[in-house]
């Protein structure tokens, strides 16, 4: 291969790829990524303002790190910090996030896959806090409670 | 303290399934390599946990996973160490200027497609505390490399190691590992600069540079002992191999400090080992069994246990796992094709050459488990591209033999078929 076909072959199969890997790098600072929520989470609350016994049973069972949260996209991962290690499913949009299975999978107001939180996330991507309400889905005695959750380790 | 009898079990239940699968895997023609990988998926989540819950939380009790997480990680140093001592850089010498143009457009390529597809994959799979451009460098890196191991045992398994085509393929896999590796480390030193306890910038750039000058002058001397000393007496002593390890060890220990990674500390010292062709297939035989048998497979089983096939759920994340497999594929087997068969090879030689850079394999699987330590993928996107090595690492040895039949392979053109490489 003579040389200057080299030099035409190399700017044009790996300079001008190299310039629009440069150019997609540059431009693509301007992409944005859904909040990251990924980490353990300690959550401060008044479980007690539940209200009834069976509301309050599952969750005094829990130990902090209350949510164990992993990430995809917009899409969560929760595992619970309850003995069963309940796992429900998340999502993040916005400021806003929302744990809990779909209503139709709970059955009582003791069963953990019940629970359904909704928060705001605030805060820069080192310093996360999430402010928002932990209820029971479809229980008619119980009100949400207000909390807040700070992140751990992630 | 570790529950030795888990452990144990672990252990056994790892390297009787990867010496199974990997027999298996050798009956239809693929390197063992590829059994052991697909062994360790199949222990994980995606199948094992999946089929059987019960039996793969008694085996692998999540609090138990940090042992074998550890003992893995010591394999695959020793392992990256014998991955640097068996590549010769004086060797791409003498392919010129043709391997260079090949090498760099077999990186640049699947680079190019891997960066602009993070266009599309970043506000899906990933989050803020990650800057797009680390996230698109990183999915470029990983998308770029080449299995140097693999692919040298695959050559070897073939009688091409001393034949022009694997000759080349060495050479330009030989290229992309250490640019992809330089490529990898800037992305580690990018993320983690910018975490909290991160070591500060002047640290890590004046600390690697005195610590690259050192071990190419002080440790390349003393490694030099070493071939001496079994040029002399045909063997090392236990206490010379000793020294070595230590040396792989510190060297590992000084970039995991300034920043880096252990892994580009153990890859280095294997690159300044001496390269006296016998002196490296003895090296490489003191340490490959217990690396190879032992601790890779339990690699690939911490890595199986990382992957779950479940999380790619949905339609969605399968035809963005099905571009990724693609873009891998269209970049490395085409990028290295056009560029080999631009330097003058022949159509048939440029498409086995293109095939056999394709080959992913075990490299990839390191990068991707560094790229999930660090947090710059997630555990879906992780699954998708274990996925993807696991398939350009299985359609080589078929593919190549198709493109290029046995019958079609050139007498060797160097009988020092072992000077280019010694297969891992």
């Amino acid at each position: 291969m003579s040389r200057s076909k080299l030099i035409v072959a190399y700017v044009c199969l790996v300079g001008i790829p190299l310039a629009a890997v440069v150019a997609i790098l540059w431009l693509g600072r301007q992409l944005v990524a859904p909040l990251s929520v990924a980490g353990s989470w300690k959550v401060e609350a008044d479980f007690s303002a539940l209200g009834s016994d069976p509301c309050m049973a599952p969750l005094t069972a829990f130990r902090q790190p209350f949510l164990d949260v992993s990430q995809s996209g917009g899409d969560l991962t929760v595992r619970l910090g309850n003995p069963q290690k309940t796992i429900l499913p998340g999502i993040v949009r916005g400021r806003k996030l929302r744990i809990g299975a779909a209503s139709a999978e709970a059955r009582d107001c003791r069963d953990p896959l019940s629970l359904e939180l909704q928060a705001t996330v605030d805060g820069s991507a080192d310093r996360r806090i999430l402010s928002g309400t932990l209820g029971i889905v479809g229980c008619t005695i119980c009100t949400a409670v207000p909390f807040r959750a700070v992140r751990g380790n992630r | 303290m570790p529950n030795l009898l888990t452990l144990v079990f672990q252990l056994a239940a790892i390297i009787g399934a990867s010496a199974v699968v990997a027999f298996l895997f050798q009956k239809i023609g693929q390197p063992k390599v590829i059994g052991e990988m697909f062994s360790g998926i199949m222990l994980g989540p995606s199948l094992l946990g999946w089929l059987a819950p019960h039996v793969s939380a008694t085996i692998f009790p999540p609090a138990s996973l940090g042992y074998l997480n550890a003992l893995s990680q010591v394999g695959i140093i020793i392992y990256m160490f014998l991955v640097g001592v068996s590549m010769n850089p004086t060797e791409l010498r003498k392919h010129g200027h043709a391997v260079v143009l090949m090498s760099h457009v077999s990186i640049v390529a699947p680079f190019l497609l891997g960066s602009a597809f993070a266009v599309y994959l970043y506000p899906r799979l990933s989050d803020d505390s990650v800057s797009f451009m680390s996230f698109a460098l990183f999915v470029g890196a990983a998308m770029s490399i080449t299995a140097f191991p693999v692919l040298a045992r695959i050559l070897a398994e073939r009688d091409l190691l001393g034949t022009k085509i694997g000759s080349l393929a060495i050479a330009c896999a030989a290229v992309d590992d250490v640019t992809g590796w330089c490529i990898l480390a800037y992305i580690v030193f990018l993320i983690r600069s910018h975490q909290a306890a991160a070591t500060p910038l002047w640290v890590t750039i004046g600390g690697l540079a005195l610590f690259v000058f050192l071990m190419l002058s002080v440790g390349r001397r003393i490694l030099r002992h070493f071939e001496t000393g079994y040029q002399k007496y045909g063997k090392l002593s236990e206490n010379s191999l000793a020294i070595m390890v230590l040396i792989v060890l510190l060297s590992a220990v000084t970039t995991e400090r300034l920043g880096l990674h252990l892994l580009f500390g153990s890859f280095l010292a294997g690159v300044i080992m001496p390269k006296n062709a016998a002196f490296v297939r003895y090296v490489v035989s003191r340490f490959e069994t217990v690396t190879v048998v032992i601790l890779l497979p339990l690699y690939f089983a911490f890595t199986g246990l990382r992957t779950s096939i479940r999380l790619i759920a949905g339609k969605e994340m399968w035809l963005i796992c099905l571009a990724i497999i693609a873009l891998a594929i269209a970049g490395k087997l085409g990028g290295s094709m056009l560029a080999a068969r631009c330097a003058g090879t022949s159509w048939r030689e440029s498409a086995a050459l293109g095939t056999l850079m394709n080959t992913r394999g075990l490299m990839e699987l390191v990068i991707l488990n560094i790229g999930l330590d660090i947090g710059v993928i997630s555990h879906t996107l992780f699954s998708m591209m274990v996925l993807m090595a696991l398939v350009t690492t299985f359609m080589t040895a078929p593919l190549f033999e198709w493109i290029y039949p046995s019958k079609l392979v050139e007498t060797p053109i160097t009988t020092n078929a072992d000077a280019v490489c010694e297969p891992v």
